[in-house]
């Protein structure tokens, strides 16, 4: 197999999602980091997109130390019925989602769009 | 057939960015950046220097290692803007939930469950009574009202600061934002507090209900105006003389006075047929002023507060120097109510406790003074009849138009009537009951916190309580550098009364509901301040005051309307400080901890002597029989013999007088039977109807089912620990049990020094321990000895160390000294 990957639109994607997640509330913003997958094969823009949506929003639990927020989702999960490491990881995975649908939906309108065409430019290089 | 793939993957995609993106705005709460997980951001204090922009200079704040704030300003308006700051960054959402509650607004917070509360509480007032006492204090106050509105501007200025952005949980929680925090706010909480520690409001409709299903025989029986065996451990020694003034001064026998029924149509201006046909709008009153929320107390539906304290004079302290020991048993929750402070400028040096949302410290010490309280019992609230004519109330034979107040929550609009005596708490036809509680007058408590806060000695204290009240009276245990004393401050409505011998007397309020529309019945002033209960430097060298009877039955204005407690706290104290001739600090501790059951060494004896006579026990009731021959009376978590007395006892007034009261509907409506009350039937009335009959064959019966319930649930007898079946739970403001503290297995019992009170039920587990010492404190002015130590600590956040640090040392009964202790943290607040 001889697959080519394009990094830069990943890359980018990578950083806007966590910058994304850092400074503004809401994770339907994730919508912006899936913009740059479009660029890239639509099943790695949605692996790529919700991969980042979900990691990025995963990071923030590190601007606090880790036991309180282990203690804050044991308390929300006796509270909401729901597993405590559910608690943690519901949000990150709706983050995930958008983010990773985002980049679906962002790479098919641009293959439909014509200018991708039958091209991939997204492939990975494996000697 | 692609293009055709592509556009519904687009569909596809679309609907599930734009379904998560509106699922995901429900969730924000999650949101690990911005939602409840931002408490964790500074649980903790941080050393450093903070811009507080409202300050004239700098102030500094250091925590010691208790988590005591020690607050050192140049100014007045420095000191009370800091402790607001410091308050609101510690406790912004309880002050503010608090605050919500009892202005009547929690629907606003928490939804429509939380109507019948904001309905409860706006019909009692406590928001029209906090505007009026906002008013009287700007315009006739203004001085000490400065101090208020510093503390408030010390609030909004922290809420200011950290805006939206506020990281506490609770606000998180409920994805609401603070509010700007006004001088209204305080005192609607001081209102709050006031309502939980009112007596006569609730009592009087439970006396009626009694005396309507049982008559006055059993009533007098049941609940005497004086507990039995408590005559002679009132707060102040003696018959009841105050001032030189008493009872037989005025020509009034006390024994004829104590022997009237003041249920009778003489003292109250209601015929007993009409008293009568009340039952079930008595029931609807007692419902709509008791709170669902029941925070700090119900009335109603929540365990009856209470506290301890006692004074130990000159002559009986080790030193000379006279000391004192105080814990208020108020809701133990998480947090506190209570925040801990040192108050430092160049008119103020005290350290102690304030509530939470208030300014200045209420139960402390300054220099040379100190300071505490507990709730006296006596009425500060009475019910009336009113007599209806559509809107209008009869009032000396002529119909008057109530006032009406009408309010608005989430949509359905209230309206509360109200007569000259008050609001109408319940109606039915042309018949309604208005409350008249003399919180309705503008009480001026803060003002006597603040004089308290400056006092150098004894006289300036007893000065300062001139102030205190009306609302609510409190007994405050009073220390200085050689005196020690105690006073009931504050104003006990008066009622005028001709007894039926034609003598007129002036009695603290009334067991029964009042003729509204007769002006004789109408509250006729307050105790006059001379002859309010108090003492100072008693001759024995110490008094106590529980909640027992305050005074003896000479006392010059007889307290008719008075729910004392059953005096088994105030037998245990008295012992004690009789056997303790000259008192260290170390024996207040002891005292304070101290957990025996005084009635259980009266209850046991009788309950074994009727046991003795029943022959045939198995294994299980041999082993408890035992274990109550064998007991110290002490409630240990690792003691056995406690939770038999607990199940026995349980059992034996489930026989008996809990099964008559729910035969009569009134069970939810009463409080349980005194123990006390069960003693003395034993003793000399044992046939009584009440025990079926016979006491013993009814306490054989008790034991048994007792027994084979704790077989049953408990198992063998090595499971029976006081602490397996006992605990203690600090619960959370929010209601939520994870955000509170505990169980906790604990030791005491409803009558122990220590106390650990749970209901007489047979259940297992047991309703965990919900009100408890809220706070101990012990002072000795004299020598500079001060200690203290509450459940919890200054940090509402969960996730701060300082949200329970003095919770392991209060379990223990270990203490803080409230000085010299190691420097935590240092803050600077600049301007």
């Amino acid at each position: 197999m001889n697959h080519k990957i394009s990094t830069l639109p990943v890359i980018i994607s990578a950083i806007l999602s966590l910058a994304v997640a850092f400074f503004l509330n809401n994770a339907y913003y994730l919508v912006i980091a899936a913009i740059p997958l479009s660029m890239i094969a639509k099943k790695w823009s949605l692996l790529y997109g919700f991969l980042f949506g979900f990691l990025s929003l995963l990071s923030m639990y590190l601007l606090y130390p880790l036991s309180s927020s282990l203690k804050i989702s044991v308390v929300l999960g006796s509270i909401t019925s729901l597993p405590s490491i559910l608690v943690l990881i519901l949000y990150p995975l709706f983050g995930g989602l958008i983010c990773g649908f985002g980049g679906l939906l962002f790479a098919s309108i641009y293959e439909l769009s014509g200018k991708k065409g039958n091209k991939k430019l997204v492939t990975i290089k494996n000697n | 057939m692609k293009k055709k793939i592509l556009v519904l993957l687009i569909v596809f995609s679309f609907i599930v960015v734009g379904s998560m993106s509106f699922v995901s705005s429900s969730f924000n709460i999650l949101n690990p950046k911005t939602g409840v997980f931002k408490s964790a951001d500074g649980a903790n204090f941080t050393s450093g220097n903070f811009a507080v922009p409202g300050l004239d200079h700098n102030v500094n704040l250091t925590i010691d290692s208790s988590g005591m704030a020690h607050i050192t300003a140049k100014n007045n308006h420095d000191l009370f803007y800091a402790q607001g700051y410091y308050s609101a960054c510690q406790r912004l959402f309880q002050m503010e939930l608090q605050a919500t509650v009892a202005a009547g607004n929690l629907s606003n917070f928490v939804g429509n469950s939380g109507l019948q509360s904001d309905y409860t509480l706006r019909l009692v007032g406590l928001s029209r009574d906090a505007y009026k006492l906002e008013n009287d204090l700007k315009f006739n106050h203004s001085k000490e009202f400065q101090y208020i509105v510093w503390y408030t501007k010390g609030v909004d200025a922290y809420i200011n600061n950290t805006g939206s952005a506020s990281a506490h949980f609770g606000f998180k929680l409920l994805g609401v934002n603070p509010f700007k925090w006004t001088v209204f706010d305080s005192l609607v909480w001081q209102e709050y507090m006031s309502w939980s520690l009112a007596t006569g409001s609730t009592n009087v409709l439970q006396s009626d209900l009694f005396v309507n299903s049982l008559g006055f025989a059993n009533y007098s029986q049941i609940w005497p105006y004086y507990p039995y065996y408590t005559e002679n451990v009132t707060m102040i020694p003696g018959s009841g003389t105050v001032n030189n003034f008493n009872l037989t001064d005025q020509g009034i026998s006390p024994s004829y006075l104590w022997n009237q029924n003041f249920f009778q149509s003489w003292a109250t201006g209601i015929s007993g047929k009409l008293l009568k046909n009340l039952t079930s709008l008595i029931k609807y009153s007692c419902n709509n002023i008791s709170d669902p929320y029941n925070l700090p107390g119900s009335h109603l539906t929540g365990s009856p507060v209470g506290s301890n304290s006692w004074v130990v004079a000159s002559n009986n302290s080790s030193d000379g120097s006279p000391m004192m020991a105080n814990d208020p048993h108020l809701p133990l929750l998480a947090p506190s109510l209570w925040i801990e402070f040192q108050l430092k400028d160049p008119s103020f040096n005290v350290t102690g406790w304030g509530l939470a949302g208030l300014p200045g410290v209420l139960i402390g010490h300054t220099r040379n003074t100190s300071f505490g309280l507990t709730t006296p019992e006596g009425n500060s609230a009475n019910d009336y009849v009113e007599f209806l004519h559509g809107n209008s109330y009869l009032y000396n034979n002529s119909y008057i138009p109530m006032q009406v107040c009408s309010f608005t929550q989430a949509g359905h609009t209230y309206s509360v009537y109200m007569t000259n005596n008050g609001p109408l708490i319940g109606r039915e036809g042309n018949i309604g009951i208005s409350m008249n509680w003399d919180a309705q007058s503008p009480s001026t408590d803060l003002i006597a916190e603040i004089m308290l806060d400056q006092s150098t000695n004894y006289s300036q204290m007893l000065n300062a309580l001139k102030y205190w009240g009306p609302a609510p009276p409190q007994n405050f245990a009073l220390v200085s550098l050689h005196h020690a004393g105690y006073i009931t401050a504050g104003g006990y409505p008066l009622i005028r009364e001709t007894l039926p011998d034609g003598k007129a007397v002036k009695v603290v309020g009334s067991v029964s509901l009042l003729n509204g529309s007769n002006p004789k019945y109408g509250e006729s002033g307050y105790v006059p301040f001379n002859y309010l209960p108090q003492k100072v430097n008693p001759q024995r060298g110490y008094m106590f005051a529980p909640n027992q009877p305050t005074v003896g039955k000479n006392y010059p204005y007889p307290f008719v309307g008075s729910y004392w407690a059953t005096g088994g706290r105030a037998e245990t104290i008295d012992h004690y400080l009789q056997n303790h001739s000259k008192m260290h600090i170390s024996n207040m501790m002891s005292l304070q901890s101290n957990v025996t059951d005084y009635w259980a060494t009266q209850f046991n004896p009788l309950l074994l002597k009727a046991l003795s006579q029943y022959g045939l026990m198995n294994s299980s009731e041999k082993e408890a029989y035992d274990l109550l021959s064998s007991w110290n009376y002490s409630f240990y978590q690792n003691m056995k013999n406690p939770t038999v007395y607990q199940y026995v006892t349980a059992a034996f007034y489930n026989l008996t007088f809990d099964k008559v009261l729910q035969e009569k509907g009134i069970y939810k409506y009463t409080p349980s039977v005194y123990i006390n009350t069960a003693i003395y039937m034993a003793r000399n009335d044992p046939s009584s109807s009440w025990f079926n009959g016979s006491f013993n064959k009814t306490m054989e019966k008790a034991f048994k089912m007792a027994v084979a319930f704790m077989d049953s649930k408990l198992g063998a007898a090595s499971n029976w620990d006081w602490g397996h079946i006992h605990s203690v739970e600090i619960a959370s403001l929010t209601g939520i049990s994870d955000l509170g503290i505990g169980p906790i297995p604990i030791w005491g019992g409803r009558h122990t020094v220590s106390v650990g009170s749970v209901p007489r039920l047979l259940e297992y587990p047991l309703p965990c321990v919900s009100i408890g010492s809220s706070l101990r404190t012990i002072a000795r002015p004299g020598s500079s000895s001060f200690y203290g130590v509450f459940p919890g600590g200054p940090s509402e956040n969960i996730l701060s160390y300082w949200f329970d640090n003095q919770v392991p040392k209060w379990i223990n009964h270990e203490y803080y000294p409230m000085q010299g202790l190691p420097v935590e943290v240092r803050i600077t607040y600049e301007p």
